[in-house]
C-alpha cells in the first residue's frame, strides 16, 4: 500500500489524538480521585462540615482537572484542524503526533500533581472550618501554579500544530518529535513535584493558619524552582523549532534532534519530583515555624539546586547534540 | 495565527515590512518599556506629593507596599545596618513594580500594547542583571578566593584532614566546580525563561482560544483576565523573590 499525503494525514491525526487523550487523562483522573478520597476521610472525621468539604472537593477537582481539558482541546484540534498547504504529508503527521505527545505527557504530571493540594484542601477545611476561605484560596493558588508545566506543554503543542517546521525529511520528524518529547516529558516531573509542594503548603496553612503568608511564599518559590526542568524542555523545544540551521536532512538529523529531546525531557522527570518533595517538607516546616523561614528557604534552595543538577546535565547533553556534534 | 512563530523570535517594527534581524533592536519592546517607566515615574511622583502624619488612603497603600517589601528584604538578607537593607530594598521593590506593570500591559487589547516581558531579551536582561548583582555581592563579601572555594564544592576545605582524605577532597573539586559554574548560568536561564514562557504562553493561548471559540467570547475574556492578572502577578513575584534569594544565598 502506498503512503499518500492523505494517508500520512490520517495516521498523524489518529495517533496524535490517541496520545493526547490517552496519556493526558491519566494524571487528572488519579488526582481527582485522590481529592475525593481525602474528602471522604475528612467527612468521616467531621460529619457536620460535609457541605463545606463537598464544596471544596468540587472546586479542587474542577481546578485540578483542567489539564485534561487542555488535552481534550488539543485532541479535538488535532482531529479537526484543517491541514494547510504549507504543512502536509509526513511533516504534518510528525507535527501532529508530537503535539499529542507534548500535551499527553505534560498534562499527566500536572493533573496528578494537583490531586495533592485538592486532598489537603479538603482535609484542612474539615480540620479548620473557620479558615475555610483562606485554606481553599491557598489550595487554588497552589493548583494554579502547579499547572504551569501543562500550560507550557499546551503552548508547545499549539506551536507544533500551527507553525510550519522549516526542515524536510527525517530531520523534520526529529525536530517535531524531539520538541514534543522534550516539552512533554520535561513537564511531567515538575507537574508532580509542584503538586506535592502545594499539598504540603495547603496542609501547613490549615494547621498553622497564622503563618499562611510565609507558607505561600515558600510554596511559590519551591514550585518555581521545581519547574526548572519544564523550562529547560521548553527551551530545547523552542531551539529545535525555531533556531536550528543546517541540519542534515537524513536519519542522522533525526537521531540528533530526537535524542536531544529525549535527553532533556526524561532527564527532567527526576529533578522535578525530587525538588517538589523538598519543597513539600519546606512548606510544612515553614508553616510550623514561620520565624525561621529564611533559613529553611536557603536550605531548601541549596538542596533543590543540587537535585536539579541532573536536569542541567541533560540540558548540556541536549545542547551538545544540537550544536556541537 | 501563522504569525505565532515569528512573534517568538523578533518583533516587527510597526508600519514597516522588514523584520528586525537578530543583531538589531526590538523597537516595540523598548517603546513599551518606556511606557511602563513613564507610568511608574508618574505613580512615584503622585505618591510622594503630599505626606501627612495621618495617612490618607493613597499614602496608606504606598506605606503598606513599602513596609511589606522592606520586611521581606530585611528578613531575607539580615544585614547589619538599615542603610544596607535599604539599598537592596530599592532594587527589589522597583523590580517587582516594573514586572507587575509590564505583565499587566497585556490587558489593553490594542495592537501595539504588548508586555515587554513577552520578549526574551527583556527577561534575559533582567535575569542577567540579577545574577551579576548577586555574584558581585558574593565577591565583595567573600572575596574572589572565598567565592571560588565555595564553587569548588563541599569537600574542598577540610580542617585537620590527613593525606588521603585531603587529596580526595581537593580532587572532588574537578567534579564539583564545572557543575556549580553551569548551575549558576542555569539559574539565569531558568528565571528568565520561566517569566518569558508564562507571559508569551498566555498570549498564544488567548490568540488560539479566541480563534476557536469566537462565539463564546466570554471564555476568551475570562482566560485573558486569569492569565494576565493572576499569572502575571504570581510570576512577577516569583522572579523578584528568586532574585532576592539568590542575592541572600550569595551574601551568606
Amino acid at each position: 500500500m502506498e503512503w499518500t499525503a492523505e494517508t500520512w494525514e490520517f495516521v498523524g491525526r489518529y495517533l496524535g489524538a490517541g496520545f493526547a487523550l490517552g496519556m493526558g487523562g491519566i494524571g487528572a483522573a488519579v488526582g481527582m480521585g485522590m481529592a475525593a478520597g481525602k474528602a471522604n476521610e475528612a467527612m468521616m472525621r467531621q460529619p457536620q462540615q460535609q457541605s463545606v468539604v463537598l464544596r471544596t472537593m468540587l472546586i479542587g477537582q474542577a481546578v485540578g482537572g483542567s489539564p485534561s481539558i487542555f488535552a481534550l482541546v488539543i485532541g479535538l484540534l488535532i482531529l479537526f484542524k484543517s491541514s494547510s498547504a504549507s504543512l502536509a504529508g509526513p511533516e504534518f503527521a510528525a507535527a501532529v503526533i508530537a503535539a499529542g505527545l507534548s500535551i499527553g505527557l505534560g498534562c499527566f504530571g500536572s493533573g496528578l500533581g494537583c490531586g495533592w493540594p485538592g486532598g489537603s484542601g479538603c482535609e484542612g477545611v474539615a480540620r479548620n472550618p473557620r479558615r475555610a476561605t483562606s485554606v481553599s484560596s491557598s489550595m487554588i493558588i497552589g493548583q494554579a501554579v502547579a499547572q504551569s508545566p501543562s500550560i507550557f506543554a499546551t503552548v508547545v503543542a499549539l506551536i507544533l500544530l500551527f507553525v510550519p517546521v522549516s526542515a524536510t525529511g527525517y530531520a523534520a520528524f526529529g525536530i517535531c518529535l524531539g520538541a514534543g518529547v522534550a516539552m512533554g516529558a520535561g513537564a511531567l516531573g515538575p507537574g508532580i513535584g509542584s503538586g506535592t509542594t502545594a499539598g504540603g503548603a495547603v496542609h501547613g496553612s490549615s494547621r498553622w493558619p497564622r503563618s499562611q503568608a510565609a507558607t505561600l511564599r515558600t510554596m511559590l518559590i519551591a514550585q518555581a524552582v521545581s519547574q526548572t526542568p519544564a523550562i529547560f524542555g521548553m527551551l530545547v523545544a523552542f531551539i529545535m523549532l525555531f533556531a536550528m540551521r543546517d541540519l542534515e536532512g537524513d536519519i542522522i538529523g533525526f537521531a540528533k534532534t530526537f535524542g536531544a529531546g529525549v535527553a532533556v525531557g526524561f532527564g527532567g522527570v527526576g529533578p522535578g519530583i525530587g525538588s517538589g518533595t523538598a519543597g513539600e517538607f519546606a512548606c510544612r516546616v515553614t508553616a510550623a515555624r514561620p520565624r525561621t523561614d529564611a533559613l529553611i528557604l536557603r536550605t531548601m534552595l541549596i538542596g533543590q539546586a543540587v537535585s536539579q543538577s541532573t536536569a542541567i546535565y541533560s540540558l548540556i547533553i541536549a545542547l551538545v547534540l544540537l550544536y556541537v556534534v | 495565527m501563522e504569525g505565532i512563530g515569528e512573534r517568538l523570535i523578533w518583533h516587527y517594527v510597526p508600519g514597516m515590512d522588514a523584520a528586525i534581524p537578530m543583531g538589531g533592536l526590538n523597537v516595540l519592546t523598548v517603546l513599551n518599556t518606556l511606557v511602563v517607566m513613564a507610568v511608574l515615574f508618574s505613580l512615584a511622583y503622585l505618591a510622594v506629593r503630599k505626606f501627612a502624619m495621618v495617612p490618607g488612603r493613597a499614602q496608606y497603600v504606598v506605606e503598606m507596599y513599602v513596609g511589606a517589601f522592606d520586611g521581606l528584604v530585611t528578613s531575607s538578607l539580615e544585614l547589619e545596618s538599615r542603610q544596607q537593607n535599604r539599598r537592596f530594598f530599592a532594587l527589589i521593590g522597583a523590580l517587582f513594580m516594573f514586572l507587575v506593570l509590564s505583565n499587566l500591559m497585556g490587558f489593553f487589547p490594542t495592537h501595539y500594547f504588548e508586555e515587554p516581558t513577552a520578549d526574551i531579551n527583556c527577561t534575559l536582561g533582567l535575569g542577567t542583571m540579577g545574577m551579576i548583582i548577586a555574584t558581585f555581592c558574593a565577591l565583595r563579601v567573600k572575596g574572589l578566593g572565598g567565592y571560588l572555594e565555595e564553587l569548588a564544592g563541599p569537600m574542598w576545605s577540610q580542617e585537620g584532614a590527613t593525606g588521603g582524605a585531603l587529596i580526595a577532597g581537593k580532587l572532588s573539586a574537578v567534579f564539583f566546580f564545572p557543575l556549580n559554574v553551569v548551575g549558576e548560568l542555569a539559574k539565569i536561564v531558568s528565571i528568565s525563561f520561566r517569566l518569558f514562557g508564562n507571559i508569551i504562553g498566555g498570549g498564544i493561548i488567548i490568540v488560539v482560544v479566541s480563534h476557536l471559540v469566537y462565539n463564546f467570547s466570554w471564555l476568551a475574556v475570562g482566560l485573558d483576565v486569569f492569565f494576565i492578572f493572576f499569572v502575571g502577578t504570581v510570576q512577577a513575584f516569583v522572579f523578584t523573590m528568586l532574585t532576592l534569594t539568590y542575592i541572600a544565598v550569595a551574601i551568606k
